[in-house]
């Protein structure tokens, strides 16, 4: 009979719809394989949403507009010329005015902002909560804070700037939650102290992220620098890298899944052998069914992942800082999620397919597992690659400040790959004491050994996820502060006169000072404490600036360019004296008195001159950055001709504050018109370690829990022979056991080994800051997820083998 | 006519050295197209790698195996599987069905594999089906058919198409009597349509429906002998019967 023979199209589909069928079949098999692509694709879909809504935050002063300028307004009638000119060259300018006015209680200035509602690039910076918008000049619109700080609701009047103003409305920054401003009428920005320009680039696209029209032709016409609106492009990137790590890290346990069935289906993929298929076709069918898990996994895991957003968003606001619509999604970057994922489901079933699809046609009949095959990883690649990932982490990260992505990545990947590498030789290693072991642990462990290519390809997977717990455990560790370390110690307020941290002013006038002090003697009755000790900044002398910065302890990191470290107080007798520093101790000519041992000086960032040398005593100062942790000695004040200002005070009570002292303390400066400081909590470091540890240690688990299954279906004949020789239940739960316990407690030693090796190397400027070993999540995983381990082994083996003459084939 | 199967000083050996097994010592043997050649022998004699060497799942260590005219030497795997596909068929004594396939499509299976589109591989399986006497079972799936039915299946798996060599080993090994001695019958008018058959069995009884049987021990053909007629012949030649 002539047949019409077409070699690609049928057979493959025949394939494919015996794989869709075997998976309808069987799919309670695969769920945990299932469960976890499906729960990456999901995790990725949610994180990938929240890190693109959240990178955007950092666009959000832009408005709808792809450019913008800032204009400081000394002059009236220059800004009026550069907006004419701003106008002249783009087109379109809207102009935004900005006026900060003191607000006592409040730790910055508050921004009286004269906008448009209706701007044509501003307009989704604003929206209105309540009431209406400002129209006259005597009234206001106020963000929910302010109006709480002012205690004021729409209708009232208020007090602001020696004006009287009647709030009209509620209002806020739907793209920066906490920008609290209060808005005015638009019209009179030409009163405001500095402007803000939005308007379109010609040709940008934006694409780049800043740009200077400070030089050349673009000078003369608007001599101010222009920022250029960036994409997300590099944050896309950096979100697909992520998720292409984890997928790769479940890739590596689905493979494992993908492994187990190809052995279920080695006696039906031999009878198709048998039957004329070529190796082409048996690939087909273990591929196919990878790419069935990854297409259902990233359908599913969409969904969730988008369901898990929703519920997510709402927080995210909270943390980004801004309003976000539920299905301002990133399409892109989540096609390219669920593309990845469905790339990694059939990549991981690759290896599986290749290797079913060599096993010998007679031997896959029989339902023999094949012969273990020899693993070719050399340990000395593996040295190479560790040795060599640690030197790019640490050029990536040369002075612990500036970092190299793309080096840092390559390392990261180094050190995985070598662990992968270094794993056959720890299966190999584990085996040698098998003489010396009872019968069943020694079945075990050299069973590891025989089928060490697997084994070693799944201890591979639980060292990555115990790596990446571990790592991200122990950097969170590194930046929580300890009890010597953050802003505060928990029992001190610092109390400052004015409300901008970030350029603190004081006050210079005695009757002023006096009367400071009497309202941070308040604050301190209210909390009950008796310690008050008046912290004075230094002023640089009078140049005629408007708003000149204090004195900064600084460090120079390059050639002219200094980093600020913060404003050092003056070392009176008083602060000496409660620091427990004897005046004659400091040397003559001394003028900075620090607990930094770098080479710091005292920087006067109203000249342009270079600092010189500062004649530093290092002296024993708390490490808090709040506190003083530096001094500028009378003498140095007098010889630079500084002046002092009184700007703060430091509360201390005996015992750590509580959160009504906080609230009382804070209650009582805002009365005062002062603003106060605590110490930060840091509970949500302390959280995030614990979830952390705990899904490393699950992951760990469910990986081992895979590989367990896979060797003991393999093994399945040599305990059928056990059970016929006389083998107790306990034997079989002690093989089990042993296998699980042995891969748990290598893959925790070559994944906590790993990590330390990537942290020595990016911290190897300070390896002291590696010194706050997170003992408790470390002692968890390496004792916790062996023993889980071995006892969830031992409990779920012991059945007796349900047949004994032959295997099934259906 | 020249033979459809032909084995020619064939000898299989596994494993070396003195783990050395000699599974096959030099056999020959040339199966006609219309013939059945039972193979029988104990355990370990060979018969089962007789059949896969002739089958081309396993490489003679030495001599020659001719299908069809073709000779295994020096083909390569796929084709192999492409003469697998083309030229014979397997049955095999657990039946070997693919679960999730129903009968129609297990038994359209090879020629789909062959590229024929799954439509008219259909309707080519359910000839062979009907032919069976399986047409009304063609959309079950295999949990749901009987042991004699799924056998039959298989049988009609192994000569879908155009396939002309039938290899099967122990095929009635899990029936019962009246259901293997049905398979035998099927298989007997099958090579009496001009198929080549060769099938390994224990039973005596069974092998007697072959035209030939070849007795095998230790790797080596110690008898060939051409039984009587089978049970039909006797029952033709009945007294009264017409």
């Amino acid at each position: 009979m002539s047949t019409a023979r077409r070699p690609g199209g049928p057979p493959r589909r025949a394939m494919v719809r015996w794989s869709w069928r075997m998976f309808r079949r069987e799919w309670r098999q695969q769920l945990l394989v299932l469960s976890l692509v499906t729960l990456a694709v999901a995790a990725s879909v949610t994180g990938s949403t929240m890190a693109m809504n959240t990178a955007s935050n950092t666009q959000a002063a832009f408005g709808s507009a792809s450019a913008m300028a800032r204009l400081e307004v000394a002059d009236q009638a220059e800004a009026r010329d550069a907006v004419a000119t701003a106008r002249e060259r783009y087109g379109t300018v809207e102009v935004i005015g900005h006026t900060p006015l003191a607000v006592p209680g409040a730790p910055l200035p508050l921004d009286l902002r004269f906008q448009d509602p209706d701007g044509t690039f501003g307009a989704p910076l604003l929206r209105l909560r309540d009431g209406r918008y400002p129209t006259a000049s005597t009234e206001l619109a106020l963000t929910p804070e302010v109006a709480e700080l002012l205690d004021v609701g729409v209708g009232d009047e208020v007090e602001l700037g020696r004006r009287t103003w009647q709030v009209v409305g509620r209002v806020e920054n739907p793209r920066a939650l906490t920008d609290t401003f209060a808005l005015a009428a638009p019209g009179r920005w030409t009163s405001s102290t500095s402007l803000q320009l939005l308007f379109e680039q010609p040709g940008q696209g934006g694409t780049s992220a800043s740009r200077t029209a400070g030089s050349g032709e673009e000078a003369d016409q608007l001599p101010i620098p222009v920022m250029i609106r960036g994409n997300n492009g590099p944050v896309a990137a950096l979100v697909l890298v992520a998720v292409a790590l984890l997928m790769t890290l479940v890739g590596l346990i689905a493979a494992a899944g993908f492994v187990v069935l190809a052995q279920r289906r080695q006696r039906q993929l031999g009878l198709l052998a048998a039957i004329g298929a070529t190796q082409r076709h048996l690939r087909t069918v273990v591929l196919a069914h990878g790419a069935i898990v990854g297409l259902l996994a990233a359908a599913v895991g969409g969904v969730l992942g988008i369901l898990g957003w929703f519920a997510a968003a709402p927080a995210v606001e909270q943390a980004a800082n801004r309003r976000i619509e539920r299905f301002d999604l990133p399409w892109g970057v989540l096609a390219g999620c669920l593309v990845l994922a469905v790339v990694m489901a059939v990549a991981a079933a690759w290896w599986p397919a290749r290797r079913v699809a060599r096993i010998p046609v007679i031997a896959a009949l029989s339902g023999r597992p094949p012969k273990p095959a020899p693993v070719h990883r050399s340990t000395i690649v593996a040295v190479v690659l560790l040795a060599g990932g640690m030197g790019a982490i640490a050029a990536a990260l040369p002075n612990g400040d500036k970092v190299n992505p793309l080096l840092l990545m390559a390392g990261v990947i180094a050190v995985g790959i070598g662990s992968v590498f270094i794993a056959p030789a720890a299966v190999r290693v584990a085996a040698l004491p098998a003489r010396r072991l009872p019968l069943p642990s020694r079945l075990a462990v050299r069973d590891l050994a025989r089928f060490q290519s697997r084994a070693a390809s799944a201890l591979a997977a639980i060292a990555f996820a115990i790596g990446l717990s571990v790592t991200i455990v122990a950097v969170a560790k590194v930046n929580e502060y300890s009890s010597t370390e953050g802003n505060l110690p928990a029992n001190q307020v610092l109390v400052r006169t004015g409300v901008d941290v970030a350029q603190p002013v004081g006050v210079d006038d005695a009757t002023a000072t006096e009367q400071r002090d009497a309202d941070a003697q308040e604050v301190a009755d209210a909390i009950g404490a008796s310690t008050v000790l008046p912290l004075d900044i230094v002023m640089p002398a009078d140049q005629g600036q408007p708003r000149p910065e204090p004195i900064q302890q600084a460090l120079e990191v390059d050639d002219h360019s200094w980093r600020g470290l913060g404003f050092p107080y003056v070392a009176t007798d008083e602060v000496l004296r409660h620091y427990g520093i004897d005046p004659a101790s400091i040397s003559d000519g001394t003028e900075l008195l620090t607990s930094d041992d770098r080479p710091v000086v005292l920087l006067d960032t109203s000249t342009r001159d270079d600092p010189g040398a500062t004649k530093v005593q290092h002296v024993d100062l708390p490490t808090y950055f709040a506190a003083p942790h530096a001094l500028v000695t009378e003498r140095a004040i007098q010889e630079h001709g500084w002046e002092r200002r009184r700007d703060a005070w430091l509360i201390e009570t005996e015992r750590p504050l509580t959160t009504e002292q906080v609230r009382a303390a804070r209650e009582a400066a805002a009365a005062n018109g002062m603003s106060i400081e605590t110490r930060i909590s840091q509970d949500s470091l302390a959280r995030f370690r614990t979830i952390v540890t705990v899904t490393g240690a699950l992951l760990g688990l469910a990986i081992v829990a895979m590989t367990v299954g896979l060797i003991r279906t393999e093994s399945a004949r040599d305990v059928r022979t056990l059970t016929a020789t006389g083998a107790s239940g306990r034997s079989r739960r002690a093989i089990t056991a042993t296998t699980a316990g042995v891969l748990a407690a290598l893959g925790v030693a070559l994944g906590i080994g790993g990590a330390y090796l990537a942290l020595v190397a990016g911290y190897h400027t300070d390896l002291s800051q590696l010194v706050p070993v997170p003992w408790i999540q470390l002692v968890t995983i390496a004792f916790g997820l062996p023993v889980l381990a071995t006892a969830a082994g031992w409990l779920l083996a012991g059945r007796d083998p349900a047949t004994f003459s032959r295997q099934t084939f259906d | 006519m020249s033979p459809m199967l032909e084995l020619r000083s064939v000898t299989k050996t596994y494993g070396e050295g003195s783990s050395e097994v000699h599974a096959l010592r030099s056999i020959d043997l040339a199966v006609e197209p219309g013939e059945l050649v039972a193979i029988m022998g104990p355990s370990g004699s060979g018969k089962s790698s007789l059949l896969t060497i002739a089958g081309s799942l396993e490489d003679a260590t030495n001599g020659e195996v001719v299908i069809d005219g073709r000779t295994l030497a020096g083909m390569s795997r796929n084709d192999k599987a492409q003469l697998r596909r083309r030229s014979m068929g397997f049955v095999f004594q657990d039946f070997n069905l693919l679960p999730g396939l129903t009968a129609a499509e297990n038994v359209a299976m090879p020629l789909e594999l062959d590229g024929t589109s799954a439509r008219r591989a259909r309707g080519q399986a359910l000839e062979a089906l009907d032919g069976l006497g399986l047409a009304d079972r063609a959309d079950h799936f295999p949990d749901d058919l009987s042991g004699g039915e799924r056998q039959r299946v298989a049988i009609a798996r192994a000569v879908v198409g155009d396939r002309r060599l039938l290899l099967a080993d122990e095929p009635t090994g899990a029936l019962d009597s009246v259901n293997s001695e049905a398979v035998m019958r099927l298989l007997r008018q099958i090579c009496a349509q001009g198929a080549a058959g060769i099938v390994v069995t224990h039973d005596a009884q069974l092998a007697s429906w072959a035209n030939r049987v070849v007795f095998l021990r230790d790797g080596r053909v110690v008898d060939h002998t051409a039984p009587p007629a089978g049970p039909e012949s006797l029952l033709a030649t009945a007294p009264g019967a017409s």
